[in-house]
């Protein structure tokens, strides 16, 4: 099965948010909770079930680290994360499934 | 024919592609259970391919509406998914994807039981997967290419099995389908060179009767004419001096 670990993105598959990008930080049951940084922030998160998104099992450098040593994620650390997944995004692989 | 050779960069791409199609297909594998419907079993397989920052390479490849083939029981290849195609305990699924990555194809197939089977199906399923091991014993610099064909061909009639002849192997690179055809029956040339760097796509595709096949009204779905089981086993494997590397199993 698919694992949804906290720090993985994840793409809103549906509700008005559809396509959006978020940073996983925390799993609840077959809920997750996601941020990105800038609307939905480390204190108004998202809250999503997980039938209603597409995870990609990648975790930014940087907030890997402070998943280790758990420090905390700021809000600035998801939006450079999402903003370098875009990037990586037009550079190559589209993840995205089709809508 | 122009059949490409790839450089180490692009080999690197195809082993990450190949990877993770392997270990896709292998959790895939375990998941399949009795009261499942094969659109279930697609469903799962694109979000696996996808979790990993993947493309399914069949979805709307000429038209094919799905990420994995399921083909079930007398289906050879290219069956459509379905929720009203329920898994029963005795069946056998092929599973059968590919995967983009960073440009690169990597494909794969792999066939296994729902629930018990019957040892004739089970004979099936594992001697389908041997002939491509014995065909890859000839997938390395300096051999030809119907050796493989060659090899595959007399392990399964040896069996009395028949071989599908109206699909083939084939090259793969930044192309799911690349020169060369590759076939799974008796050649009476020995084909092209094979060369450090190129990338094939073997696949027998197996029946335990005749070997001919019919296409269904849906255009896609082929099965054996006479109802036989079928069984399909496919990697993509990178052809080196020392011998063949597949890239897309994972154990």
């Amino acid at each position: 099965m698919i694992d949804y670990k906290v720090g993985y993105f994840a793409y809103s598959m549906a509700g008005h948010d559809k396509g959006s990008i978020y940073v996983i930080v925390d799993v609840k049951g077959e809920y997750v909770y996601l941020c990105d940084g800038k609307i939905r922030t480390t204190d108004n998160l998202k809250k999503k079930k997980i039938k209603h998104i597409q995870v990609i099992k990648k975790c930014d450098e940087t907030i890997s680290y402070k998943l280790e040593q758990n420090l905390e994620i700021r809000n600035e650390d998801i939006k450079l994360a999402i903003k370098k997944q875009i990037k990586d995004i037009k550079g190559g692989n589209i993840c995205q499934r089709q809508m | 024919m122009s059949v490409t050779v790839k450089s180490e960069r692009e080999i690197e791409l195809m082993r990450e592609a190949g990877r993770i199609l392997g270990t896709v297909l292998r959790d895939l594998s375990k998941e399949i259970h009795p009261g499942m419907s094969t659109y279930q079993v697609n469903k799962l397989g694109d979000e696996m391919i996808r979790s990993y920052g993947c493309i399914p390479s069949f979805l709307n490849y000429q038209g094919y509406p799905a990420s994995i083939c399921t083909s079930v029981n007398e289906e050879v290849v290219h069956g459509i998914p379905s929720k009203k195609r329920i898994l029963k305990d005795g069946d056998i699924i092929s599973m059968d994807a590919g995967v983009i990555y960073h440009g690169y194809h990597s494909d794969a197939a792999r066939t296994v039981g729902v629930g018990e089977i019957s040892e004739e199906a089970s004979k099936l399923i594992e001697r389908t997967k041997q002939s491509f091991f014995e065909g890859i014993k000839f997938a390395k610099e300096g051999c030809h290419l119907h050796e493989i064909s060659n090899a595959i061909a007399d392990y399964n009639e040896s069996f009395g099995y028949g071989v599908i002849r109206d699909l083939v192997g084939h090259g793969i690179g930044t192309e799911l389908h690349e020169e060369p055809q590759i076939p799974n029956f008796r050649q009476e040339r020995r084909g092209m060179k094979l060369y450090s760097g190129m990338t094939l796509a073997i696949e027998p595709m197996v029946s335990a009767g005749g070997y001919s096949v019919k296409w269904l009204d849906d255009d896609w779905t082929v099965v054996t004419q006479d109802k036989s089981l079928a069984a399909h086993y496919e990697n993509t494997v990178l052809i080196t001096k020392n011998g063949p590397e597949i890239l897309s199993l994972v154990e």
